[in-house]
């Protein structure tokens, strides 16, 4: 012991350096993390967990002994389920092939590896990236991903001769983003036809969506000369021929009024808050003087683009785990209700106050996804209303039309039996047998158009008041630039407490909102019009 | 400094040289290249004394893992016959093992630099046995950059590193490989 002081004292070598020394050689000894190399064991997980960078290459080993290595730029067809990219065959021997651009089935794959180019020392892990689906499809149209204004949808539907994208006359199931949210939704096609006619309407998949449609049946209501016909929310109809219009509404400008007066496209649109997404307003209406009696408020309305800039952040935020929530959704009641009550939640619905008695109460809330068609709804005002307001939140609601409508009776709709279904493609049409048996579906890719024809009900000559109720749900497609997007907590937040995560976007949300508009209806999947004025 | 502490030092360096100085076979990819070699790594097995493999210093290319064996085809020159060449290591007879899935090339600057000391005089004393510290230091750690030890990655493990990390495929042979 006194040596080996007696060494450490005396050598020229610092006891402190021996200290170091030791060290730098014992680290090679501790346990390092082999991350630049991870197995994955089928196509969801290769699209789930494999990094997407350039320096990023995969191998994929077959069940024989073969190996494909391919270059970085692979990508994975979840339609047919092959691999695809530039690659290099090996034998099981190891002897080279083949090479050059592949495409291989995933379930002839053992496993996938993937590697990443080693560096040496002090190498920066490149930043992983997944990859939902490999259908980076050419829009040929802007789709911004912040703000995330672009085209969504659901099916669109038009009249034959319409071909202007404003001129939609309904959108289908707006809510129902999974199998679970589904639902059947009936729309006032603002069109009236004599019974035997044949209507035609063309349905359209414009968005980057995947849409299941269930059922399309035409609701026609008999009517007699000078009636409109409205439904209620709950799906009954009504006709009157008195509608009174507006005559006047509070802390608006005369020319917001007459965008309330008259059904013409030109909508009342106010801008949401400069301080908070989540602020309201009332408008109390005038009609003049009216007696209530068998009356219902008409309301042509549908919503700006908060509702779609609230959904596809959602969708940003699940990131690459959206197929998994969405999966998720289809096995769990409780996220199946958050996320179909989270939009009303968070900007609530328009909501019609009748001031009776000395006190202003609430009639009924009117509420219905989508921006794209107006739709007409009328809400029953009972007798003893003095006043009408209507509460809503700012800037979520375009209203183009409000009145009155008096002496209301209720009548009832038939259904119409679809005459053909043809699916148009390149200008040829390919009739399809859609629809026979209650369980069928027709599925509709970006792009898509058909045209659905039905034979109206009803008596020769005698006017019928049409409405569309069209079933089904859609899957929105991730978009590759949104993948980057992915915050759990901030969906978290979204889901959960829906008005704080709005408060906190409104600045965004103003910085972008006079051109979203434009660019929402610009980013179609077909070749754009550009909106000049709605 | 007596001469005691001179012989302590250079027999110290010594080992620290000898210990240090790794192979870097032929068969390990550059590791600019690793990542699309279709071989699996090197690996070399000490086997537990009084195994059924009676202390065979076992390495070549790892070809496959699966449950407790490990197959290892080994170098063509130590086997006239081919079949012999794959070799099945049991798990429980390995003393220890060391994968090599990478190698860079041997970064020479140090020794070319270190002959320079001999100008410092009186201060090669300090100097000298620093840089060929130094010197033998980098070359271990470039030469252990890419490899592991039973230490660094766990057996069940190692087929990320084999030729086949699905396993064997069904009626292959030595021959075959």
């Amino acid at each position: 012991m006194y040596r080996f002081n007696t060494f450490i004292q005396k050598t020229v070598i610092p006891a402190k350096a021996i200290t170091i020394f030791f060290l730098i050689f014992i680290s090679s000894c501790t346990v390092r993390h082999y991350g630049f190399r991870s197995p994955y064991y089928s196509e969801n997980e290769l699209i789930h967990k494999a990094p997407r960078d350039s320096s990023t290459f995969l191998k994929a080993h077959l069940y024989d002994g073969q190996v494909f290595i391919f270059d970085p730029q692979w990508i994975v067809d979840t339609l047919t389920h092959h691999i695809a990219g530039q690659a290099k065959i090996y034998t099981a021997g190891r002897k080279l092939k083949d090479e050059g651009y592949v495409k291989l089935k995933t379930d002839s794959v053992a496993v996938f590896e993937s590697n990443n180019l080693l560096k040496i020392k002090n190498n920066k892990r490149i930043a992983a990236k997944a990859i939902i689906t490999s259908a980076d499809v050419f829009l040929g149209a802007i789709c911004l991903s912040m703000p995330k204004a672009c085209f969504g949808s659901c099916p669109t539907f038009y009249i034959d001769d319409d071909s202007n994208i404003m001129s939609a006359r309904a959108e289908g199931f707006s809510n129902a983003i999974s199998p679970k949210l589904g639902y059947a939704d009936t729309d006032d096609l603002r069109y009236v036809s004599a019974g035997g006619d044949t209507l035609s309407l063309i349905m359209k998949n414009e968005a980057l969506e995947t849409h299941v449609v269930q059922g399309l049946k035409i609701m026609s209501v008999a009517k007699e000369g000078g009636e409109h016909v409205f439904q209620t929310k709950k799906g009954a109809f009504y006709a009157g021929k008195h509608v009174k219009n507006l005559q006047d509404v509070s802390s608006l400008h005369s020319d917001e009024i007459n965008n309330l007066k008259y059904e013409d496209g030109i909508a009342y649109r106010p801008a949401a808050d400069t301080q908070n997404l989540v602020s309201r307003e009332e408008i109390v209406l005038d009609f003049g003087k009216t007696a209530y009696h068998r009356a219902g408020l008409v309301i042509t309305f549908r919503q700006s683009l908060m509702t779609t800039y609230m959904l596809y952040h959602a969708i940003g935020y699940m990131g690459d785990e959206y197929s998994d929530f969405m999966a998720k959704l289809e096995t769990s009641n409780h996220l199946k209700k958050r996320i179909s009550d989270v939009l009303f939640e968070a900007m609530g619905g328009i909501e019609i106050h009748i001031y009776s008695d000395g006190k202003w109460q609430l009639c009924e809330t009117l509420y219905e996804t989508g921006p794209i068609a107006h739709n007409t709804l009328i809400s029953l005002i009972p007798e003893q209303a003095e006043k009408i307001k209507l509460v809503m939140n700012k800037g979520l609601w375009s209203i183009d039309y409000i009145g009155l409508a008096t002496d209301i009776r209720e009548v009832k709709a038939l259904e119409s039996d679809i005459l053909s279904v043809e699916k148009i493609e390149s200008g040829k049409s390919e009739l399809l047998d859609c629809w026979t048996r209650a369980d069928d579906y027709l599925v509709s890719m970006p792009g898509d158009k058909y045209l659905v024809r039905w034979v109206i009900p009803g008596k020769t000559a005698q006017d019928n008041a049409l409405f569309l109720e069209a079933s089904g749900y859609y899957i929105e497609w991730m978009r590759s630039n949104w993948l980057q997007d992915k915050d759990l907590k901030q969906l978290n937040t979204l889901l959960n407490n829906p008005k704080k995560w709005l408060r906190k976007q409104t600045r965004d949300y103003k910085k972008y909102e006079s051109q979203m508009e434009r660019d929402f209806w610009n980013s179609r999947y077909l070749p754009p019009q550009i909106v000049e004025n709605h | 400094m007596n001469n005691n502490a001179h012989k302590i030092i250079f027999v110290y360096l010594v080992t620290l040289i000898l210990t240090s100085c790794v192979r870097r076979p032929d068969m390990v990819p550059s590791y600019k290249e690793m990542h699309i070699s279709p071989y699996g790594c090197y690996i070399s097995i000490v086997s537990k004394p009084k195994s059924a493999l009676n202390n065979i210093y076992t390495q070549g290319e790892l070809i496959a893992q699966e449950q407790q064996k490990v197959y290892i085809l080994t170098e063509k020159k130590k086997f006239r016959n081919e079949a012999q060449r794959l070799v099945v290591v049991d798990q429980k007879d390995i003393l220890r093992y060391k994968i090599l899935y990478a190698k860079d090339k041997r970064d020479i600057t140090p020794f070319v630099v270190t002959p320079i000391v001999l100008t410092h005089g009186f201060f090669m004393l300090l100097t000298l046995p620093a840089n060929i510290v130094a010197a033998v230091m980098l070359d271990a750690s470039a030469a252990n950059e890419f490899s592991y030890t039973e230490k660094q990655i766990k057996f069940k493990d190692l087929y990320l590193f084999a030729r086949f990390p699905q396993g064997i495929p069904a009626g292959f042979t030595a021959e075959n490989l």
